[in-house]
């Protein structure tokens, strides 16, 4: 049985905010299959009763002080595709 | 002049000390050579312009008078920032990386942007969205990926140093296609402080030169602490340097893969000539182990998986809102995001986020990303275990030479699989080097690595420089490139 449909692969786009036109979904859903068939084999080991086990070391936090400092804006809003008073200008967001 | 085109960082900056040649002649040199020949080999996106490479020039350091290329995955403060991708078409980078500003301190000459894989996506630089790179020594073959550029201008003699990146082998795999030597270092040794993310747990910047030596100069330049990249590891400035004198260290132990060296499907002369690598290393004195890593057979399945779900949440970022493209006349807020993803992002980038965000949603996380955790803990426990009794090991960098474009165009799955010698070391987090072994019959370079644990990069280096200097795989160059 196949691991992701055409229907799953219209949903994961959607969720992922990317169109896919309908002459491209036959050839990436075959690329999804083909890779998540192969990535599947990561149950193999858990299946055959394989375990983590606590390793020598520990994960530590790294902090800095708060310390605030001046930035500016001007050379990232130069290159915003619309920009108006400080502002990224967007289309609507909500429907009528 | 000539001689200067494959010299090593050492001779260019004795030529330099000497007075035999300028920082202005140098750059004039090496631009002329992009112009001569990367018409054809493709290798950088934009080489700068010589004034410019030159202004605030630092003439003392590390690397003073030193041209290198620098992947356009790496900020340069006012250059433009693409990641070979549409979708970042017209980007300028407003900061410097760390590496970038640490190369410009100790003198560096910057000379332009590398081409890559999109977003650094693939393990032939064939899904740039710009422009092809070609083998230097094979211009009918890949020059490996993402990293594909920078060292196809390093084994071109365009330049003598290149930095690249690695998430699961791009630095690595194309300099053993290339025959030059291509770090990956220990997770967290040099700053991802301005290179654009993938895969964050795994993105480190990799360094590709013509000799062990120049290799760690550069990672001496610019490895250590930095306070804008909490995952850096505590580490002073290093000279890596220090103990390459020929030999071995006295008592080391080195582990051969088995399971990845005899692995079903590797090019015979892939073998042949670590074997022979291997005979060079105990003649050294390094006594030599089998031994084998049963979780290696499921490294590339946790890759995909761990790579992708991170990179769905690190482009959500490339959506027409503040940078790069946005879509002619959207209606609305969402379809601006949809139509500006499908037009900006190529095929494989596409795919991967698709993967990614798959394996992280309901239904199927426990299956696909949380099984792939899992085993990375395994696999983490494998190699610290093996470190126990070996001092370091050594496969293949890829199981067969250079192949031709389009090789994997339909079977995606194989190009994926490129990635399945190197990818390891990426998820666990240590340092591997890979370096030329021979070539083939008809005249590819190949390449095997050196594995270190956390933090070895100095005995890395310290063992492949004694191999190196026993062998003539390093003085050997592509022809046309005179």
């Amino acid at each position: 049985m196949a691991i992701i449909s055409k229907a799953d692969v219209i949903k994961i786009a959607r969720i992922s905010n990317i169109e896919l036109h309908d002459d491209e979904i036959d050839g990436i859903t075959k690329h999804l299959e083909a890779v998540l068939t192969y990535a599947r084999r990561v149950n193999e080991l858990k299946q055959a009763g394989s375990t983590v086990r606590n390793l020598d070391y520990k994960n530590v936090n790294v902090t800095r002080a708060d310390r605030v400092f001046a930035t500016d804006p001007g050379p990232i809003l130069a290159q915003a595709p619309v920009q108006e008073e400080g502002y990224f200008v967007v289309p609507r967001i909500l429907e009528n | 002049m000539d001689s200067l085109a494959f010299a090593s960082i050492t001779q260019l900056q004795k030529k330099l000390a000497n007075k035999e040649i300028s920082h202005a002649e140098v750059v004039r040199y090496y631009a002329q050579r992009f112009a001569q020949y990367d018409k054809q080999l493709g290798s950088a996106l934009e080489v700068f312009d010589e004034e410019s490479i030159l202004q605030g020039l630092v003439d003392k350091g590390l690397l003073a008078g030193t041209p290198g290329l620098i992947k356009d995955n790496i900020a340069q403060e006012g250059r433009l920032l693409t990641c070979a991708s549409k979708v970042l078409d017209g980007f300028r980078a407003t900061y410097d990386a760390t590496a970038t500003a640490r190369l410009k301190q100790q003198g560096a000459l910057l000379m332009g942007r590398a081409n890559m894989d999109e977003f650094a996506m693939g393990s032939s630089t064939e899904t740039s969205a710009y422009q092809k790179t070609l083998n230097p020594w094979d211009s009918t073959r890949v020059p490996g990926g993402s990293s594909g550029g920078s060292i196809a201008a390093v084994a071109a003699g365009l330049v003598p140093w290149a930095l690249g990146s690695e998430t699961g082998g791009s630095v690595r795999q194309p300099a053993a296609f290339c025959g030059i030597v291509g770090l990956k270092p220990t997770y967290g040794l040099i700053s991802r402080y301005g290179l654009v993310a993938y895969a964050s747990s795994l993105d480190q910047i990799g360094i590709a030169t013509r000799t062990v030596r120049d290799n760690a100069l550069v990672l001496s330049t610019i490895a250590g602490q930095d306070p804008q990249d909490a995952t850096t590891l505590a580490v002073k400035p290093t000279d890596y340097t220090a103990t390459l004198d020929g030999s071995l260290t006295p008592g080391l132990r080195i582990g051969v893969v088995e399971n990845a060296l005899y692995a079903q499907g590797n090019d015979p002369e892939v073998v042949a000539s670590i074997e022979q690598a291997l005979k060079v290393l105990e003649k050294l004195g390094a006594s030599i182990t089998k031994i084998t890593l049963p979780t290696m057979d499921y490294s590339a399945a946790v890759y995909f998986i761990i790579s992708r779900a991170e990179a769905a949440s690190n482009l959500a970022r490339f959506d027409g809102v503040r940078y790069g493209l946005r879509c002619e006349k959207p209606t609305n807020l969402a379809d601006m995001y949809a139509r500006t993803r499908h037009d900006g992002f190529g095929e494989e980038v596409k795919s991967r986020i698709l993967v990614g965000n798959y394996v992280l949603s309901v239904g199927h996380a426990d299956e696909f990303y949380n099984n792939a955790l899992a085993v990375q803990s395994m696999m983490r426990q494998e190699f610290a275990d093996a470190f126990k009794n070996v001092d370091c090991m050594v496969m293949p960098t890829t199981p067969m030479p250079a192949f031709k474009f389009g090789a994997f165009a339909v079977d995606k799955l194989q190009m994926d699989l490129q990635d399945y010698f190197t990818c390891s070391m990426n998820l666990v987090g240590i340092p591997a080097l890979s370096v030329p072994c021979g070539f083939t019959q008809s005249g590819l370079p190949l390449g095997f690595q050196f594995i270190g644990s956390h933090g070895s990069e100095a005995l890395l280096f310290k063992t492949a420089h004694a191999y190196e200097q026993q062998t003539e795989w390093h003085t050997k160059h592509p022809q046309g490139f005179e």
